[in-house]
């Protein structure tokens, strides 16, 4: 955790820093008529906030002792399934927004049953079985119209 | 007609406490489900109240929460399978004494418990919650001001492990609050010239997203990755011989642990940040503490299992006793309680006992129905609940990730709100993995724009500092108060880390 918090923390800093620089002053708009703080007063004073006490996190890990480190929170195997997943979604956001919901639906279900290496029928099933209940609960039923 | 009236017959309406009855054995159900929690349960249900009266809506989700705390108890009686911290420690005594072949005595004194300290701290916030609304509307800005500087300290330090994560998380959400038209001058702020973010980020899709999406990436990534094989859950039956029935002298002898449990429950509930684990742990420890025979506890205690179960649920009305009064909600469930508020367009805090006070009676009658429901509910359908344990843990995952999806759609109307909670729930994955607090990172999304327009509002009345400490000496009080807690529990935390065991480290 000593790593993740340190690398963590340089990354808020970085991210502070670079709000503070760029991204509030070029992306704030509106002069302060009639008020008495302008509008990007709270966005600065929330990334301050962020900044100082990552830049804390930092010090905090720096000074921790190496040796009593916990395991890394996230491993290797981590990234392939945050690639696999960043995939199954991608997918999912294409399929409803072009598609439609039942799509959709059951794009996440299967990749989502297959991430979990469940078993073919199961994945096949349920990824046919669960959108329909669901559109006919929220769109037949409830009257809440769904792409 | 009186607004009490009025909102005591809105609240015994029959289709109020027919969505009562619904998001009570709704919690339940998904309580009973391993692996799932209450706030995931609200988080799901909040799209669905989209069809409810205000009163109706919130009335059902306190009751999917009052019935998720008792779901949660099932799962960790019989397959000693929590899925919350404050449901692991019903597992301690509730377990062992399902294992003695008393399964139904073990969920019959968890329901009866849970039901009396969901009584007492909702007794306790009907009594109380006017008169503090009283006293809260006498407070300017400066001391709302003050107020929410040591709401925030006080959260930063107690949820999470580490105070620096604490502050990023809060200021975070504190951030991202601010995106959209500023209501004041009207400028665009950090809208990236999207029209869709002008009316900022939609809570609910970010609390889907942070709060049960980002738990599903984390549970998935356990099959992923072989860690997490389905549970054998180890069959325990609900047997009806006569040592497996609660009998009144056992219920009467556990009546000082329900006591106990209750105040506990409460005070601690009444404090936003601290949460049903926290009120657990303290009843249990109280209760063994008082007893004769402490030895036995974690063996299959009757009085633990009692006091756990009653302190559990009586966090639930106390912590609406912060958030009616002064806006704060001081949990995941509180937080999303106050997204389903605004979805209604009702805004917590003092004024809502002026300007809704229907709606809150209505509300304070709607939590004493759910409180019988959860009994008779939790009674009746014992046996069909448990039936839910056998379900795959892998469909429930994955179809809880489509839930989540529809629930944003639904929401906001558009493909905006399913991009919103999918950004959202990896940054939930990341927090919980990094172990950066992510309800700090909601509370802080809720009362940001409250912070600003308090800090506004005192920055028009006073322009001279020294004036306004001298005027409102509440505001420095609490800020200082606040700080000095951030700062002892850091210190805290810091040794229970064992930082400051280091013997070059002692003289700090």
């Amino acid at each position: 955790m000593r790593r993740a918090d340190l690398i963590s923390g340089a990354l808020f800093v970085a991210l502070g820093l670079v709000t503070i620089l760029v991204i509030i002053p070029r992306y704030v708009t509106g002069g302060a008529l009639g008020a008495n703080l302008s509008p990007a007063f709270m966005p600065y004073v929330a990334a301050a906030l962020a900044t100082g006490a990552a830049a804390l996190l930092c010090a905090g890990a720096i000074k921790r002792r190496a040796g009593a480190d916990e395991p890394a929170p996230l491993p290797k195997g981590s990234w392939i399934f945050v690639a696999t997943t960043a995939g199954v979604l991608a997918a999912t956001f294409a399929l409803m927004s072009y598609l439609g919901y039942l799509a959709g639906a059951a794009a996440i279900v299967a990749g989502f049953m297959g991430i979990a290496r469940a078993s073919v029928r199961v994945v096949v099933g349920a990824a046919a079985a669960f959108p329909v209940v669901l559109w006919l609960l929220f769109d037949r039923l409830l009257g809440f119209p769904l792409p | 007609m009186d607004p009490i009236l009025a909102g005591i017959a809105a609240a015994f309406a029959p289709v109020n406490i027919a969505f009562i009855a619904l998001g009570v054995s709704l919690g339940i159900v998904v309580g009973a489900i391993p692996g799932m929690s209450a706030p995931m349960a609200i988080a799901i249900g909040v799209p669905l109240t989209y069809a409810m009266n205000p009163v109706s809506a919130i009335a059902f989700l306190l009751g999917v929460h009052k019935g998720g705390e008792y779901g949660g108890a099932i799962t960790s009686i019989l397959i000693n399978t929590p899925g919350e911290v404050s449901t692991a420690l019903t597992a301690l005594d509730g377990h062992p004494i399902a294992q003695q072949g008393k399964p139904r005595k073990a969920l019959m004194l968890s329901l009866y418990s849970s039901v009396a300290g969901d009584v007492f701290a909702d007794i306790v916030l009907i009594v109380s919650a006017a008169p503090l609304a009283v006293l809260a509307l006498r407070m300017g800005p400066a001391e709302l001001l003050g107020v929410l500087v040591f709401a925030f300290a006080f959260i930063t330090t107690l949820l999470g492990r580490s105070v620096p994560k604490g502050a990023i998380a809060l200021a975070l959400g504190m951030l991202l609050a601010t995106v959209g038209l500023d209501l004041e001058t009207g400028g665009e702020r950090l809208t990236f010239g999207l029209l869709e973010l002008q009316d900022g980020i939609p809570l609910v899709a970010i609390a889907i997203g942070v709060l049960a999406f980002g738990e599903v990436l984390v549970q998935i990534e356990g099959y992923f990755r072989g860690g997490a094989a389905e549970p054998e859950a180890p069959r325990i039956a609900l047997g009806s011989s006569r040592d497996d029935r609660l009998s009144w002298a056992e219920l009467r002898g556990c009546a000082r642990a329900i006591l106990r449990g209750s105040v506990i429950g409460t005070g601690v509930g009444a404090l936003p940040g601290l949460g049903a684990s926290v009120a657990a742990f303290l009843a249990y420890g109280a209760e063994r503490r008082a007893s004769k025979t402490p030895e036995q506890f974690g063996k299959g205690k009757l009085e633990g299992l009692a006091a756990i179960e009653s302190a559990n649920n009586a966090v639930i009305g106390a912590s609406m006793i912060p958030l009616l009064t002064l806006g704060i909600p001081g949990s995941a469930t509180g937080a999303l309680i106050v997204g389903a508020f605004l979805i209604h367009g009702i805004t917590p805090g003092p004024f809502v006992f002026e300007e809704s006070a229907e709606i809150v009676y209505g509300l304070f009658a709607s939590l004493m129905i759910a409180n019988l429901l959860n009994l008779v509910i939790g009674n009746v359908g014992l046996r069909v609940f448990t039936m839910f344990l056998a379900i795959p843990r892998r469909l429930i995952v994955a179809s809880t990730a489509v839930l989540c999806l529809t629930g944003a759609y639904v929401t906001t109307g558009s493909m905006f709100g399913v991009g919103v909670t999918l950004v959202f729930a990896w940054l939930g994955y990341f927090m919980r993995k990094l172990q950066f607090p992510f309800i700090v990172f909601l509370i802080g999304f809720i009362l940001g724009p409250m912070f600003e327009r308090s800090l506004r509002n005192t920055a028009v009345l006073f322009d001279d500092p020294v004036t306004l400490a001298v005027e409102h000496p509440l505001l420095p009080a609490l800020a200082a108060l606040g700080i000095y807690l951030a700062w002892r529990g850091n210190r805290a935390k810091r040794v229970s880390d064992g930082v400051l065991a280091r013997p070059d480290s002692e003289s700090e």
